[in-house]
């Protein structure tokens, strides 16, 4: 109990309401949150979205960059934070989003590393957890070295989508090891909408041709991660079977580094890939994929890759990798012994050539996605994890 | 650091990039001195930094390091304060004035094109110089130094010397330099100091147990920093690959030169562990004398993304191992197809652990290309044979009838 409310708060902060699977997955997840009835449940926005309304349909939600900016309580903040009174204005505009009346008993669940800014208007009694998504170095650019520091010194617990996540915490930026927890992630079908379809027109602007199969490549591009998509390309190259197919590169803006290009023009690849970099979730581009395949070594649940799953897109991964999962005994796709790229292409291969068993082990990958990442199983073991740090709090 | 200057005036100005133990100081080592014993040649040395290799370079000849040259306060502060124009500006006029006596040196020969910045702390030129521009890069290198210092090698220099066949045409296609202008000369190395000086067998036998490499099992080696250029990341796909085939013996992959304090190595060791494959696969920190390695190497391959011709495959060569390489880079020159060892397209990375395997698989083959890849390197690749075929050049360039 805590403030004299009949219930605790878990305040769930996030970046936007944006229409992606990734915040229809949030959604989902807050609704089940507030299903469970043991906390009132107050969402956090950065910015609004196309989403906006139906969460506000779900739970209390505060959209900051619609709070007035001319409201006495605003022009407050901002004069006596010109003033260097930072952590006064801090306070104020916690009290403004709805974060200052926090207390010992509540809970702050940070969605993504990138609304840290939250962290700066909470009181200190109050726990936070924070989600870790996929990426080898979860805690690296675009955050600044202060922004890391107030995540490390103020997150009570971090829950990481792969086991990288966990080694950087731990390794790297010094997390005690209990403070950190892998936890599975919640994913949802697309909904038709959501995006404009523009498969075919898509299509035509990559230079793909009607009859070509596109697989799918999601990742980080970064000259950290070496990942073997563009080896993979050449063995696919090699296959007999393998003039229609064409490999799409998705990565994150300005992370195409310099081997990608130099790769691709020096093995003669300009013809068979194309790499896109891109401002925000990847969904559109499932809507030209036809197979995706997971060709990294590490990110034990990428995203892009369960949504694909959950969009009915079959997968080829490596064994071991969580991902198989999905795929099950070459059910939702084909699993290959570990990073064998002759295998890894012969997969691609047989789904480029049979669209009914890309669809029969499309439909078998997205019923197992929705199985394995229900947002009804995330949000009992989020829940979870907040009646643990709540307990742990320091009286 | 700064050296007492000769009383004859400097024929030529060596510039460098800097004195560490990697191919292009190497080979200017090595070239500069076989003129100091062989010819009359005047010369002095600026190296733009410093390295392991400086005490060597200043028993040829005289060396400035520009690195050297003593911070002012006054480009201190203004570092402090964020004036990075005004304080490049305090220490290039000091660099400058280091540089006062050379500034009417009539030939100038930069080792690779980073190291052209030092054309212009020599100020206006006269109207006799001559530069010279040993290019020791290819497209990455180029694109890595940026559009300014690019255009400065190409409106400078009046020669260029490539180091392989590859950097020629890049030099004619990409960057429109005068066909005429460009001359090739393959790197070369010091056969004699390398023979001299064989790894004994307990150095070989120290190297394997160092990386707990059983007796019998094949060694795969690879040499470099674990840059994404020299591709360590291929050299772990073909490592992965070739595990998975059926292999007469155990085969291990050893990495020399993984600088254990760069984030490339640290990401790379993540990869190995995530892949399974840290019993077989080793990453050794740079060593001053890596012979008991090349020697310990059954096949050598060159995993690098472009490299225009990295005297490691010339020393490993030399210990009559053979080399796997990708047909882009200049080694592809050396190895021809099965001569002295086999180039495959590039990242093809099956089709090189097809060869790799190939050749752990039949010990004669091994034996006869290796024994070919030596002899040529003797015969082609040795400074006896090449620095007198580019003195000729330097001669015929800074004095023209």
């Amino acid at each position: 109990m805590s403030g004299g409310r009949a219930s605790p708060r878990l305040v769930v902060v996030a970046r936007d309401a944006s229409p992606t699977q990734e915040n229809r997955a949030l959604l989902a997840v807050v609704r089940s949150l507030v299903a469970i009835g043991d906390a009132e449940v107050t969402v956090v926005l950065q910015k609004g979205g196309a989403l906006v309304d139906e969460m506000a349909s779900i739970t209390a939600t505060v959209v900051a960059a619609d709070l007035s900016r001319w409201a006495p309580a605003a022009v407050f903040e901002r004069l006596i934070g010109r003033m260097g009174f930072r952590a006064l204005a801090g306070r104020v505009r916690g009290h403004r989003l709805g974060l200052g009346r926090l207390g010992r008993g509540d809970a702050v669940y940070l969605h993504t590393v990138m609304v840290v800014q939250a962290l700066r208007y909470l009181p200190r009694a109050v726990p936070v957890l924070c989600r870790v998504p996929e990426s080898v170095y979860p805690l690296r650019q675009p955050l600044s070295s202060t922004d890391v520091r107030l995540l490390v010194d103020r997150v009570t617990r971090f829950l990481t989508v792969t086991s990288a996540g966990v080694d950087d915490l731990v390794a790297v930026h010094g997390v005690a090891p209990e403070r950190v927890v892998r936890m599975r992630e919640a994913v949802v079908a697309p909904v038709a909408g959501d995006r404009p379809a523009e498969g075919p027109a898509l299509r035509t602007r990559l230079g793909f041709g009607d009859e070509a199969v596109v697989v799918g490549i999601f990742g980080d591009a970064a000259v950290e991660i070496h990942p073997p998509c563009l080896p993979l390309a050449v063995a696919i190259r090699r296959h007999p079977d393998s003039d229609a197919v064409v490999l799409l590169l998705v990565v994150p803006e300005h992370t195409a580094g310099p081997w990608a290009r130099h790769d691709i023009e020096y093995a003669g690849l300009a013809d068979r890939v194309a790499i896109v970099e891109l401002v925000g979730s990847p969904p559109a581009y499932l809507d030209v994929c036809d197979v995706v395949v997971h060709a990294w070594w590490g990110a034990d649940q990428p995203l892009a890759y369960l949504e694909a799953a959950a969009a009915g897109i079959p997968l080829v991964c490596s064994e071991g990798h969580e991902l198989a999962e999905l795929v099950g005994d070459d059910e939702g796709g084909y699993v290959c012994p570990r990073l064998d790229l002759p295998a890894m292409a012969a997969g691609v291969v047989a789904l480029a050539a049979q669209p009914v068993e890309r669809r029969e082990k499309g439909a078998v990958a997205a019923a197992r996605a929705a199985a394995r990442y229900a947002p009804t199983d995330a949000a009992g073991r989020l829940w979870q994890q907040v009646l643990e740090v709540r307990v742990c709090m320091p009286s | 650091m700064m050296r007492r200057r000769v009383e004859r005036s400097p024929d030529v100005l060596f510039a460098g990039h800097d004195a560490t133990r990697t191919g292009a100081p190497l080979m200017l080592l090595y070239f500069l001195r076989w003129l100091r014993d062989n010819t009359d040649l005047a010369f002095e040395i600026v190296l733009v930094d410093g390295g392991p290799l400086v005490d060597d370079f200043a028993e040829v000849a005289p060396v400035t390091v520009l690195a050297d040259v003593e911070e002012a306060m006054t480009s201190r502060w203004l570092d402090r304060l964020r004036l990075r124009k005004a304080a490049t500006a305090v220490r290039t006029r000091r660099q400058r004035a280091a540089l006062e006596a050379l500034r009417r040196v009539p030939t100038v020969y930069c080792n690779s094109s980073s190291c052209i910045s030092v054309v212009p702390l020599l100020g206006p030129a006269p109207p006799d110089r001559v530069v010279i521009t040993h290019v020791h890069e290819m497209e990455a290198g180029f694109r890595s130094m940026g559009p300014a210092v690019v255009e400065l090698v190409f409106s400078v220099t009046d020669w260029f010397v490539a180091a392989s066949e590859r950097v020629r045409t890049l030099l004619i296609e990409r960057y429109d330099a005068d066909p005429d202008h460009v001359v090739r000369h393959y790197e070369f190395i010091d056969v004699a100091a390398m023979a001299g000086e064989p790894p004994s067998v307990a150095d070989i036998a120290a190297a394997r147990e160092a990386c707990g490499i059983p007796e019998g099992a094949a060694v795969v080696g690879a040499v470099g920093v674990t840059q994404w250029r020299k591709g360590p990341d291929l050299f772990l796909l073909l490592a992965h690959l070739m595990g998975r085939r059926e292999q007469g013996r155990e085969v291990h992959f050893v990495w020399l030169g993984a600088d254990p304090d760069a984030d490339e190595t640290r990401s790379l060791l993540s990869d190995i562990a995530r892949t399974g494959l840290g019993e077989r696969v080793h990453l050794v920190a740079p060593e001053r004398a890596p012979a008991r390695w090349f020697a310990l190497f059954d096949v050598f391959v060159l995993t690098s993304r472009e490299d225009p011709f990295p005297l490691v495959c010339l020393e490993s060569s030399l210990m009559g191992t053979p080399i796997v390489c990708f047909d882009n880079t200049g080694m592809a020159e050396f190895v021809g197809d099965g001569d002295c060892g086999y180039m495959v397209d590039y990242i093809d990375v099956e089709a090189m652990a097809d060869r790799v395997t190939s050749l752990l698989d039949d010990h004669d083959l091994r034996r006869e290309v290796g024994e070919r890849a030596a002899r040529r390197v003797r015969d082609e690749f040795d400074v006896s044979a090449g620095a007198p075929a580019l003195y000729r050049d330097l001669e015929r360039w800074r004095m023209p009838r």
